[in-house]
């Protein structure tokens, strides 16, 4: 794993050298080495870890995740670009989890080879989750959530039964994964972005991350440029078993998806909201139009760009795109949040309970797409809430000791958790984090990791239970 | 208390007023001593996490209760053992009585749908454009039965700023929150009326 991460900077390596960034490529050169050599080192011991069940599999994932984020945050001490081991750690895990929220006061300030692993560590962390949760988990995934819905949701690749085919559909997703990310990339190319730009503003957007390598991240872009954002955001939002159904020709099972109907309703629902509220500050119907949609497509993605400072904006505006952040995008994309299908499985299940009061002794299932979910998924998804809910108010506990007003604090916590990245008040898309304490980074930190993870793997990392049993 | 010691002359009158909001707040009463719009934030958190705990099931108070929270946490660490040992049967207790599986199951749903009920009205009195603050703590207020909030809505400060149209969906949520929601949105739901006829 650390060897695979060690490969993965090379480029960036590449790049800090034909820039003549020496103290860059000096920092890349050590991180890989150190990579290489300890992931040989696991290579060798790895011999008597056999057997992976559930447990394994989530701790696993949470184990690698930490990991990945420890060693990633390297290059950014070493080479003195973020001095701050800590605000390195925050930077990272906000690229990995593809969050993007920052504690860089002056992003253009930084190197290009940094600007760029930031940009391909949210490249990485969207395309992990698809690695680690569809390839490495086992079929029997306990009740993991997330997996389970996919899992009801995809008739065309079935995943689970054993290891070559699991591969094989992991295999699917990434080609979908590198081909989308190729054409926005060429498509902005042609649309005359720099060639740099163009390559790192795509990681960003496929990723749903938002790392932009400018101060006032797409501002500055021309309107075909942020269309084209816009759209590929929404695009990297929805289910990516879509997309394979329509590689398979069963274009009307993703026709029919429920999700991903209720996720573009949202979305122009939203749009059409804002377009209204904020269009006094804009000059015509079709700036505001604009401005609206990318921003409702980069909140509810989690993507976090900005092409304006919405922190501006009417109260309505902030709170529906607050509520967007907790929506999030469909399950099984690069998006974080709650996920469409979640909201739509716990009005559905609230629809059935307030049924059950009148007609007590009635049997009635939650549908979704036609299809049945499963007792134990609507009870997955609603334990998933409760839990969100406790981790929610902790977190908000604990960043609080800093004294800024709750709005920043609120919003802080659900930009991570829900990997958006800019929040509002002082954490907004013109402000940044450097404001809060290391205790507070660490916090968010973690937050950003169990949203990413859904929560359960980072719960049983560190749950007795596990590691009692494992002796 | 000790995030407010520096407000006060002396310990125990940062005590004394410290317990006399917690007590106010949890229990829903909403009496107060003091501006704690002018508290740290640490304390400010604490007391708008105190509004949706609530009071024990049972009591006056409003709130969430005391007792489903502890369903909530309960049910929380009873999924991640089942994440471990997937075969377990492991049921919940409170006070060394079994809580039945559909009580839990109620909990879990009640706490669903109050989210859900927070963000619609959140989005609605939004409307008004007052401040973030201002309007998650009306909402948590009014949904809690606890009265004050922050920011203009706090201790010093009252609803009049909110329009009509607010004042409803504020009345509405006071309502919903008393009657612990069900009621209400039944008498909302369209397949009730269908029967009585």
């Amino acid at each position: 794993m650390l060897a695979l991460e060690g490969a993965f900077m090379i480029p960036a390596l590449v790049i800090a050298l034909a820039l003549g960034e020496k103290a860059s490529a000096a920092a890349f050169a050590e991180v890989i080495g150190f990579c290489l050599v300890i992931g040989a080192g696991g290579i060798i011991l790895k011999a008597d870890f056999n057997k992976v069940y559930a447990k394994e599999g989530y701790v696993t994932v949470a184990l690698a995740w930490i990991l990945l984020s420890l060693v990633g945050a390297l290059p950014f001490t070493l080479s003195g670009s973020i001095p701050n081991y800590i605000d390195a750690i925050f930077e990272c895990v906000s690229g990995f989890t593809t969050t993007g929220a920052s504690i860089l006061k002056d992003v253009e300030a930084l190197p290009r080879s940094m600007l760029y692993w930031r940009s391909f560590t949210h490249w990485l962390g969207g395309m992990g989750v698809l690695v680690f949760i569809l390839a490495i988990m086992p079929r029997n995934a306990g009740s993991g959530t997330g997996f389970h819905i996919l899992r009801a949701e995809s008739p065309g690749p079935s995943v689970g039964k054993f290891v070559p085919k699991m591969r094989s559909n992991a295999r699917i997703l990434y080609g979908i994964y590198v081909a989308l990310t190729f054409i926005m990339a060429l498509l902005l190319i042609i649309f005359r972005m720099p060639v740099f730009d163009a390559v790192c503003i795509t990681f960003g957007t496929a990723g749903t991350g938002g790392f932009g390598i400018l101060a006032d991240s797409c501002a500055s872009y021309t309107s075909a440029q942020q269309i084209i954002i816009t759209v590929f955001m929404i695009l990297f939002g929805i289910n990516f078993s879509i997309y394979f159904l329509l590689l398979i020709g069963n274009i009307k099972a993703a026709v029919l998806d429920e999700e991903t109907i209720a996720y573009l309703a949202i979305i122009a629902v939203s749009t059409l909201i804002i377009m209204f509220n904020v269009r006094d500050f804009f000059p015509s119907w079709g700036e505001a139009l604009k401005n609206s949609a990318f921003q409702v497509g980069s909140i509810i993605t989690t993507s976090g760009f900005a092409t304006t400072d919405f922190n501006k904006w009417p109260e309505l505006s902030k709170t529906i795109l607050v509520t967007l952040m907790f929506i999030g995008a469909s399950a099984g994309s690069t998006g974080g949040g709650l996920k469409v299908s979640r909201i739509i499985i716990l009005l559905k299940s609230s629809r059935r309970t307030l049924k059950k009061m009148i007609h007590p002794q009635s049997v009635k299932h939650v549908r979704l797409s036609r299809k049945t979910v499963d007792i134990g998924v609507v009870h997955g998804v609603n334990i998933y809430i409760v839990v969100y809910c406790i981790i929610y108010a902790l977190s908000l506990l604990l960043i609080s000791i800093d004294d800024f007003d709750f709005t920043t604090n609120f919003t802080a916590v659900a930009a991570t958790i829900n990997n958006v990245g800019p929040g509002l008040g002082a954490v907004g898309p013109a402000g940044n984090f450097a404001s809060y304490s290391f205790l507070s980074k660490l916090v968010l930190s973690a937050d950003m990791l169990i949203g990413r993870l859904e929560i359960f793997p980072m719960l049983l990392l560190f749950s007795p239970g596990t590691w009692k049993r494992a002796v | 208390m000790f995030d407010l010691r520096h407000i006060y002359p002396h310990c125990d009158e940062a005590l004394q007023k410290a317990a006399f909001h917690v007590a106010s707040i949890i229990s829903c009463s909403s009496f107060t001593t003091t501006d704690y719009n002018l508290w740290p934030g640490l304390s400010k958190t604490v007391i708008i996490l105190l509004m949706f705990i609530g009071a024990c099931a049972g009591s006056t108070g409003g709130g969430l209760k005391v007792s489903r929270i502890i369903i909530m946490f309960k049910s929380a660490r009873l999924a991640i053992r089942k994440m471990i040992h997937p075969k377990s049967v492991k049921q919940m207790r409170i006070s060394g009585k079994i809580v039945s599986a559909d009580i839990v199951r109620g909990v879990r749903v009640y706490i669903g749908i109050y989210s859900l009920i927070f963000a619609l009205s959140l989005i609605l009195i939004s409307v008004d454009n007052l401040d973030f603050t201002t309007n998650f703590t009306a909402v948590s207020a009014a949904l809690n039965n606890v009265a004050p909030g922050l920011g203009d809505v706090g201790p010093a400060g009252n609803f009049g700023k909110y329009s009509m149209f607010s004042k409803l969906v504020l009345g509405a949520d006071m309502l919903i929150g008393r009657l612990e929601i069900f009621p209400v949105l039944l008498l909302i739901s369209p397949a009730t009326w269908r029967k009585a006829r």
